[in-house]
């Protein structure tokens, strides 16, 4: 009779009947079993955790049927539009996008799996724990499909090679990009990962690159990529459902820390994203093939929602929302053009924006790129003057500056006003590109003033001064380090004959 | 005015949708059980059009985060705690149409 009764069981009973598996402890005290340092802050009994819902519901055997599904579906575009000779007909500055895309992403999901199996461990409720091992499979499958994919790629373009050896190299890049995410997705304890990684990062941004920029790679005829993110993106809805029960969670018994930790987590996340997908829906995708700006996407994607559910939660907006919103018209043209003229010390190829990709940021940015053309006219005007294939004529020579936060280039503010500024903490003087980086290092300063970035190195006899060192440092040789995407064979920078 | 035509929609087949403007509202329509029914065509998670996912099985699948739901009501199968907004359907003379003011 039970067995029938249990045989009987909707699929929904099921899972109310095994989500929930905790159990009271008798010879161990909770608090050894789950240790604030691992579990996270603020410790609080297990009752506070027991409502504890992931709404999307998934068992072990509907995930490996669905992922299974997901596998064949990627081997087969893989199999009919993943040769050498499909990514040829491509244009060349999205295989740029492509490439910054390759390296930032799969080591970090790889990082993401080992903070998904932090909670699977310490997290505070079973139906989290089980969700976040979920989320930590869902990781190792983001990491191996793009190294898989991109590995194929490399005896065409060594610049591919960066897909595996990003985080592993000293790179300017790779060092922002791993102070990043040593913190949000190594270090981070369930809590912290929850609200910075599921809530803001998987929740707030990636429809960016899920969604916003799955679409124009579909408009490029790059239906590899396209596939690929979205096989990635189908995984989301289930392990990103960690961060709202946390949040919600947390903000009941410490509004403060949770409003903390999601300031923190949106301003850092948001350079990340400003870099690595407003460069490539600005200015690595072609102009016929673009829908909407990164600003748009940024609006429609993240700005409506994330507010939304900010409210829903009840919290504030970032009380940097001012100079966030005024960094969405600015920070990405500034870190582009800073890199432009640096690009041998990154992984790929950059383009300038001729007439007709700056008359549509003109419309896109109509406050802001006033201030940038400028800076393009000197970049074309020197392209003009030696003819294709001179790279040093538009390229920097003295290292630059770099935040002492986020360690990317001081590039907040506008080109005629540079937010950077300067604080002294004892005997060391620290540089940040804003008030937010500031603040940030400011609430937890142990944590982050023994990290050097790349000038401190330099001054500490860690990494070469000269440049042509220096990007040996980075990881590069002639034969992967970017270049102009064109080599400067522009049709409007051809000199007038006589 | 709140029924309006589905314009080119008539000749919708069992088992299939389609989305349509009405009145300049994204419409799903699907035809299941030789009923139609129409929906907002955006998804409860992130208003990802649901016309883009899949319609098997008498469940809507959404493309972007698998949010499935039941085409005959809209209600979520999972999770179960969204749903579709729903709207009334009629047909008349070989057309459908819809009233986006209004629940089925």
């Amino acid at each position: 009779m039970k067995d029938e009764a249990t045989r009987s069981l909707k699929r929904e009973q099921w899972h109310d009947l095994a989500r929930k598996l905790d159990w009271g402890f008798s010879y161990v005290d909770a608090k050894d079993v789950f240790p604030e340092a691992m579990s996270g802050t603020p410790w609080l009994s297990h009752q506070d955790w027991a409502d504890w819902d992931e709404p999307y519901r998934t068992s072990y055997t509907e995930y490996v049927s669905s992922q299974v599904a997901k596998e064949a579906s990627v081997n087969a575009v893989r199999e009919a539009i993943g040769r050498p000779e499909d990514f040829a007909r491509l244009e060349r500055p999205w295989l740029s996008a492509l490439k910054l895309h390759s390296a930032t992403l799969p080591l970090a999901e790889f990082a993401a799996a080992i903070g998904n199996l932090r909670a699977a461990r310490f997290g505070r409720d079973s139906a989290w724990r089980t969700t976040a091992a979920f989320g930590a499979m869902d990781e190792f499958r983001h990491t191996q499909i793009p190294l898989l994919l991109m590995h194929g790629l490399l005896p065409w373009d060594p610049q591919f090679d960066w897909t595996h050896k990003f985080f592993h190299s000293e790179n300017w890049v790779a060092v922002a990009g791993r102070h990043l995410a040593d913190e949000l997705l190594l270090c981070a304890n369930p809590i912290e990962f929850a609200v910075g990684t599921n809530f803001v990062f998987e929740t707030g941004f990636t429809n960016l690159q899920f969604i916003g920029l799955s679409s124009l790679a579909r408009n490029t005829g790059d239906r590899m990529f396209e596939n690929m993110v979205n096989s990635i993106q189908t995984d989301e809805a289930r392990h990103a459902q960690i961060g709202k029960p946390v949040l919600a969670t947390l903000v009941k018994h410490d509004p403060e820390y949770a409003q903390y930790l999601v300031d923190k987590w949106f301003w850092r996340s948001w350079h990340f994203f400003a870099v690595v997908t407003g460069f490539a829906m600005d200015y690595l995708t072609p102009v016929r093939d673009r829908t909407a700006s990164f600003k748009e996407f940024m609006q429609e994607w993240v700005l409506g929602q994330f507010q939304a559910s900010l409210e829903e939660m009840g919290l504030k907006r970032p009380w940097y929302w001012d100079t966030f919103l005024a960094s969405l018209d600015n920070y990405h043209h500034m870190v582009y053009a800073s890199a432009y003229t640096y690009r041998a010390t990154v992984w790929f190829d950059m383009v300038v924006p001729g007439p007709e990709e700056r008359a549509w940021l003109r419309e896109k940015y109509p406050d802001s790129w006033p201030e940038f053309e400028p800076i393009w006219d000197r970049i074309s005007e020197r392209w003009k003057e030696v003819g294709p294939e001179v790279e040093w004529h538009t390229h920097g020579a003295t290292p630059v500056g770099f935040c002492a936060l986020c360690q990317m280039v001081l590039c907040e503010g506008a080109p005629g006003n540079n937010h950077a500024r300067v604080i002294r903490r004892g005997t060391d003087a620290h540089i940040f590109c804003s008030e937010p980086c500031q603040w940030l290092f400011e609430k937890e300063p142990d944590r982050y003033e023994g990290h050097k970035d790349v000038v401190k190195r330099i001054l500490a006899g860690e990494a070469p001064a000269n440049l042509l060192q220096l990007l040996r440092h980075f990881g590069l040789s002639p034969g992967d380090w970017g270049r102009d995407a064109h080599r400067g064979h522009y049709p409007w920078a051809k000199r007038e004959a006589g | 005015m709140p029924w309006c035509k589905a314009e080119g929609m008539g000749d919708l087949w069992e088992g299939e949708m389609r989305s349509c403007k009405v009145e300049g509202n994204p419409v799903l329509l699907l035809k299941q059980a030789g009923r139609v029914h129409a929906y907002a065509d955006r998804c409860a998670h992130q208003a990802v059009p649901m016309s883009e996912g899949r319609f098997r099985d008498g469940v809507l699948t959404c493309r972007a985060h698998e949010y499935a739901y039941d085409a005959a009501t809209g209600a979520g199968i999972n999770p179960g705690n969204v749903r579709l907004r729903a709207y009334a359907t009629k047909s008349e003379a070989g057309e459908i149409w819809v009233d986006t003011t209004r629940a089925p």
